[in-house]
């Protein structure tokens, strides 16, 4: 009755991988368990994709969007659960893939143009989320064995697999809704079919449990494989870019060293001159693009007061620029509402100390809801930008 | 199996064929919407700034992604498998293959870490 495709290679190859059936039989490789498994995985991409566009217009700006300064904890959050779920994604791919292995052989290859059009876009889905994670985890681990860009390739990948992924739910949407009456009903698959599901998102608890302590406190000394310790470094905080590596080291403790505002009254500032104006303390956290992050006391003057004894207009756009040349990161964008922000210091002490020349000394800027990398250390200038 | 066919198609409707049947208007807006952003994804890696996306290199790195799973991972566990499977029974195989399952994403998880330091 039922009329399905010769199944030739993958009824060569099941045999094979009967064995491995046997674990889960036999609902391991069949089409509810894609879906089960499916549709964590999907959850998971599809957080990585949202927060990873995050990240990507707080680097890489808009002009037609201005990301709000508020909440001052989101980077931090968004950023810890984009790691986070591109870690949990490693299981989630993994058992997702080996319950659909067998179907890489299905015979004849392609039936019809549909379905060699369906095939030839698992390629971009398949091979960008493997490299998705691959290199995002390489990456967190400050590890860049490629010649490119990480940013841009994974900014770009991540819409290669977004897009073939939703051509790939839209092309298997019947299964999706089908599979209730086509596979299920045998006790024993069900069984089966459950125990891989445990094995899967227990294998994703477990690897967001082991690293996940990089931006949760409470898991700091659980999360033996996190790839950084926020309170191991200089000061009990980590550092990304040393002074040692700015090669900002001379110029930095220079005494002739001045802060520049650039304004309608542009007028330079004495450290000595910036600690003598009104100066706030705020609990603000320090979150990098790797998913670290850790919360600290920041003290500095506000932003908007120099800002406005240079009397900056409030509708620039501005940028703070580093004593640090030829960086990509040596300077960084402050929308109006984030220059503005009463929250964004121009620090010179953390935790009650000065800074260090590490952190950042004679003054960097550390502003709520911002990339680490964009908290920008050894200030020299705030301009128009 | 007559049996098993009963179960699986229901005894109340018709069989129906595996596959894209019909592909109604909202399932092809979805394949469009997946296409455009398909679309954008390549637009970003090929032309935007290819002297930063190094596409070539790009290229490489996302065939040896798909190679290292389908052509090397995934048959080295179908031969782990059935080495193993022939020496426990089907209680042990369920936990041996959840446990392996465990380590090989705390392994590669770690990993880039031991191999970048």
């Amino acid at each position: 009755m039922v009329t399905k495709p010769a199944l030739r290679w993958s009824d060569r190859i099941r045999p094979v991988l009967h064995p491995l059936d046997e674990p889960f039989p036999p609902g391991a490789h069949d089409r509810r368990s894609a879906v089960a498994v499916g549709r964590w995985l999907g959850l998971a991409v599809l957080t990585a994709f949202v927060t990873g566009l995050i990240s990507h217009l707080h680097q890489h700006p808009v002009f037609w969007l201005d990301l709000p300064s508020r909440p001052i904890w989101g980077y931090q959050v968004t950023q810890g659960l984009h790691v986070a779920a591109g870690i949990a994604t490693v299981p989630l791919l993994l058992a997702k893939l080996w319950v659909v292995y067998p179907r890489l052989f299905v015979w004849p290859p392609v039936r019809d143009l549909l379905h060699g059009i369906e095939r030839i876009l698992l390629v971009p889905l398949v091979a960008g989320i493997v490299f998705q994670v691959v290199s995002g985890l390489i990456n967190v681990a400050r590890w860049y064995p490629w010649p490119f860009f990480f940013p841009r390739v994974h900014y770009a990948v991540a819409w290669l697999v977004i897009g073939s992924l939703t051509t790939h739910l839209a092309f298997k949407a019947p299964t999706w809704y089908r599979r209730r009456r086509s596979d299920g009903g045998e006790p024993a698959a069900d069984a089966d079919r459950r125990a891989l599901l445990v094995a899967t998102l227990g294998s994703a608890a477990l690897v967001t449990v082991a690293t996940v302590g990089q931006t949760l406190p409470v898991l700091r000394r659980v999360s033996v494989l996190a790839p950084r310790d926020p309170e191991e470094g200089v000061q009990g905080l980590a550092v990304n870019r040393t002074a040692a590596a700015a090669g900002i080291r001379a110029v930095a403790v220079d005494p002739g060293w001045r802060l520049t505002v650039v304004g309608a009254r542009s007028t330079t500032f004495t450290l000595d001159e910036l600690m003598a104006l009104p100066r706030r303390t705020a609990h603000l956290p320090l979150a990098c693009v790797e998913g670290w992050s850790y919360t600290a006391a920041w003290t500095g003057v506000p932003l908007r007061a120099v800002l406005e004894i240079a009397q900056m207009r409030s509708d620039l756009h501005l940028r703070a620029v580093s004593l640090e040349q030829d960086w990509l990161y040596a300077t960084s964008p402050l929308n109006p509402g984030q220059a503005w922000d009463p929250l964004t210091l121009l620090a010179f002490a953390v935790n009650g100390q000065p800074l260090t020349l590490d952190h950042g000394f004679p003054l960097r800027l550390i502003a709520p809801n911002r990339p680490g990398v964009q908290q920008t250390k050894w200030l020299s200038r705030i301009e128009p930008a | 199996m007559s049996g098993a066919d009963a179960v699986s198609t229901g005894p109340t409707r018709p069989a129906e064929p595996m596959g894209h049947d019909r592909l109604g208007p909202v399932r092809l807006s979805a394949i469009g919407l997946g296409c455009l952003g398909i679309g954008w994804g390549m637009w970003q890696l090929f032309v935007v700034a290819p002297s930063a996306t190094r596409p070539f290199a790009a290229l490489l790195w996302l065939a040896g992604a798909l190679l290292a799973h389908d052509a090397l991972l995934a048959p080295l566990t179908v031969v782990a498998g059935v080495a193993v499977a022939k020496s426990l029974g089907p209680h042990r195989r369920r936990m041996v293959a959840g446990l392996a399952l465990a380590v090989a994403s705390l392994a590669l998880v770690a990993a880039p870490r031991w191999l970048g330091s």
